[in-house]
């Protein structure tokens, strides 16, 4: 035992301490998807807050780094220190403003109501009693939430989704930010936004709770660019070209838009690079995990030996079997790894593969259970020791009888790697959200990305059942 | 050989074994009889730790079984099972010497060219390299006894070996079991194959409800049997 922890500390070493000293970086966390403030465009993160936090970064003498995680989690990365501030339009409101400290504000934003063209909702009297759509968790979630008590009120992840609703009829209409809006309706024409303002807000950046001397300093920077007007610049320069209208020219540019144009394309290639890495190194890690907790309890049981190591096993696979896996990822990377600059991706594929693990450990004990009570007794009148039993005889015969089951559980596995997104990793969900961000167009980059994982998952079953053909040698038929 | 002093085993509140007490000596071959649920196949493998008795000592070689030495004395003692228990995953040849090379007892090349050696004397040469589920009950049950005669054991352990197979397969099970009997092997069976019984053993143990009702010579036993319970159990199975 005291050799593998030992062998864990030095891997743990070489991952955390081989990224080099450069310039010190100065991360900002965001969730690109929110034009002008922040989205993709060939393939990095631009917009109004970037360009801002290049402006801070030039001022500290920091070289300037982008995050990219869901909305919901912003506030964990800054609170954890996994970045040095959040910049993602983020309204400033009392209960945030307990979680973490806020700048000044540095724009004003004007929140609006988009609705289908012809639709019954003249302006903003209209609305009370409504399908609403908004985003979870925004400011205009909680305004409608206070000021609309008889609307129907739809809460979505993504605005995107929200979009969709009102595309679709499902909900009549959606308060947003302004300057998105418009981005939104310039490439939905069926959409408009209704004349008028519904309501103010005030967006800050947000830095750690007490860490007084960033504030002042991003606040130093901010109060430079309002006086020079330059805020009002970047949104100008971050507001995009119309698209063209008539329906064979949107059917053609939505092809073009996602895979074409500024080489969208490689998204879903980097997206498909991960999920397959992602998954086939948590599978590996997964299988040896999950091989020697089933050993051990076996072992355990047999024996009557290591009970305690056994009873670890046993809470181990209690433990992940019975929580979400989301919820380990967040734990993992806002808990265990919270001041560790270990990479995102390797706590994706450890994420994985421990959650993996447990799953694993069941399947090859029932493997174990599934090798008939006679085949270890003539292995023990045999006098084959434990090991080798286990090696030559009982093991082989397990993995034969469970390998379905662990072709199913790698097919899982693969699809489980898409919460990744989640924590920044660009897997295929989060490469499809990233084009579906630019383009306005949520399901289009869905299918893609739905296809992608069909063409996975069907390459790892023909690969499972060819191995399992080549194993039941000695099984008669 | 054995010495087993009071013996007992219970499963749960059941009693399987009674105070059991017996010797075996070098070169006697036991069959031990009696009615189904009577303790036989318990005592079979409680004699190779199979199962772990409740009470009591089972000395081999005047050491203790159960205890740390006694896992040495395990590799000479065979066991032979009902179910054949031939590993699956393994050919035939493979079965014959994975334990013979695993215990270091032989290198590869002497073990195999053993296990050709005895599959010649069954007639089973061209089958070595088959898995045992294209074999016949009886195959599979003759190649477990090679299996276990190829650790050279001192002793051999038989529990019911012909029950699980069809009636004409009996005899060429039995017939090995006699041949191995001529090479002077220590023999325990537990067996419903009276004639068996009567032809090979040298005393016959009668069990009936955990304890040993009767022992004696074939002659005694078959001929003069005195208790109402072994004329009972022999009577029934002479209807069969």
């Amino acid at each position: 035992m005291k050799k593998i922890g030992f062998l864990f500390l030095c891997v743990l070493a070489l991952l955390t301490g081989c990224e080099k000293e450069k310039k010190e970086e100065l991360i900002m966390v965001t969730e690109a998807g929110f034009a002008p403030y922040e989205y993709y465009e060939n393939g990095e993160i631009v917009g109004v807050d970037v360009a801002i936090g290049e402006e801070i970064a030039k001022a500290l003498n920091k070289e300037l780094v982008v995050k990219d995680v869901a909305f919901d989690f912003i506030i964990n990365e800054v609170q954890s220190g996994k970045a040095d501030f959040g910049a993602a339009g983020m309204s400033i409101t009392e209960e945030r403003q307990k979680e973490v400290d806020f700048t000044v504000e540095y724009t004003v934003s004007n929140q609006v109501v988009i609705v289908k063209k012809g639709s019954n909702i003249k302006d903003f009297s209209d609305i009370s009693d409504q399908t609403i759509a908004v985003q979870l968790g925004t400011v205009a979630d909680s305004y409608v939430q206070e000021n609309y008590p008889n609307a129907k009120i739809v809460e979505h992840k993504k605005y995107l989704s929200a979009v969709e609703d009102v595309k679709s009829g499902k909900a009549d209409l959606l308060v947003m930010d302004k300057l998105p809006a418009e981005e939104i309706v310039k490439q939905n024409t069926q959409l408009k936004i209704l004349d008028g303002v519904l309501f103010q807000d005030r967006y800050g950046m947000i830095v750690k709770k007490g860490n007084k001397k960033l504030l002042n300093q991003i606040n130093a920077v901010l109060e430079d660019l309002m006086e020079q007007g330059k805020i009002e610049d970047f949104v100008l320069q971050y507001s995009k070209e119309e698209a063209p209208t008539g329906f064979f020219a949107q059917i053609s540019n939505k092809f073009y838009q996602t895979f074409i144009y500024q080489d969208r394309y490689l998204y879903f290639l980097e997206g498909l690079k991960s999920t397959v890495i992602m998954a086939l190194a948590a599978a590996v890690l997964g299988f040896v995990l999950g091989t020697i907790v089933a050993l051990i309890r076996d072992f355990s049981e047999s024996t009557g030996k290591i009970k305690i190591l056994k009873k670890i096993c046993d809470i181990y696979v209690y433990v992940i079997r019975g929580t979400p896996t989301l919820l380990q990822l967040m734990i993992l990377y806002y808990v265990i790894f919270r001041t560790s600059s270990i990479s995102v991706f390797f706590v994706g594929i450890l994420t994985f593969g421990i959650n993996s693990g447990a799953y694993v450990a069941e399947i090859i004990r029932a493997g174990f259970d599934a090798v008939g009570k006679g085949q270890r007794e003539a292995a023990k009148t045999l006098s084959l020791s434990y090991p080798k039993m286990m090696r030559y005889i009982i093991f082989p015969q397990a993995i034969q009888k469970v390998f379905p089951t662990l072709g199913n559980e790698a097919i899982t596995l693969l699809k489980e790697t898409s919460i990744a997104g989640y924590i920044g990793i660009v897997e295929l969900i989060k490469a499809s959200d990233i084009v579906s961000s630019s383009t306005y167009d949520y399901f289009f980059p869905l299918i893609v990305s739905a296809i992608l994982y069909l063409l996975l998952t069907f390459l790892l079953s023909k690969g499972m059942h060819f191995i399992e053909r080549r194993m039941e040698k000695y099984v008669q038929n | 050989m054995y010495k087993i002093r009071h013996l007992s085993k219970s499963f749960g509140k059941t009693k399987v074994l009674k105070d059991l007490n017996l010797d075996i000596e070098k070169e006697e071959r036991i069959v031990i009889i009696g009615p189904s649920g009577s303790g036989k196949s318990t005592f079979l493998r409680c004699l190779n730790t199979l199962e772990k008795p409740t009470k009591g000592k089972i000395f081999y070689e005047n050491t203790d079984l159960f205890s740390k030495k006694g896992k040495e004395k395990l590799k000479k003692i065979g066991m032979v099972f009902q179910s054949f228990n031939l590993f699956e995953n393994l050919t035939v040849l493979e079965n014959l010497t994975i334990a013979p090379i695993q215990n270091k007892r032989l290198t590869k090349q002497e073990a195999e060219k053993q296990a050709r050696e005895l599959l010649e004397k069954i007639h089973l040469k061209e089958k070595e390299n088959v898995y045992p589920s294209a074999l016949s009950g009886g195959q599979k049950q003759r190649v477990a006894i090679l299996r276990s005669l190829l650790m050279k054991p001192e002793i051999m352990l038989f529990d019911e070996p012909t029950s699980a197979l069809d009636a004409e397969m009996i005899d060429e099970v039995l017939n090995l079991m006699k041949e191995v009997a001529k090479e002077h092997m220590t023999m325990v069976v537990v067996t419903h194959e009276l004639s068996f019984a009567k032809e090979v053993a040298t005393r016959i143990l009668f069990m009936d409800e955990g304890a040993i009702i009767e022992e004696g010579t074939p002659e005694e036993l078959f001929n003069h049997p005195k208790t109402e319970r072994l004329k009972a159990f022999l009577g029934k199975i002479g209807r069969l």
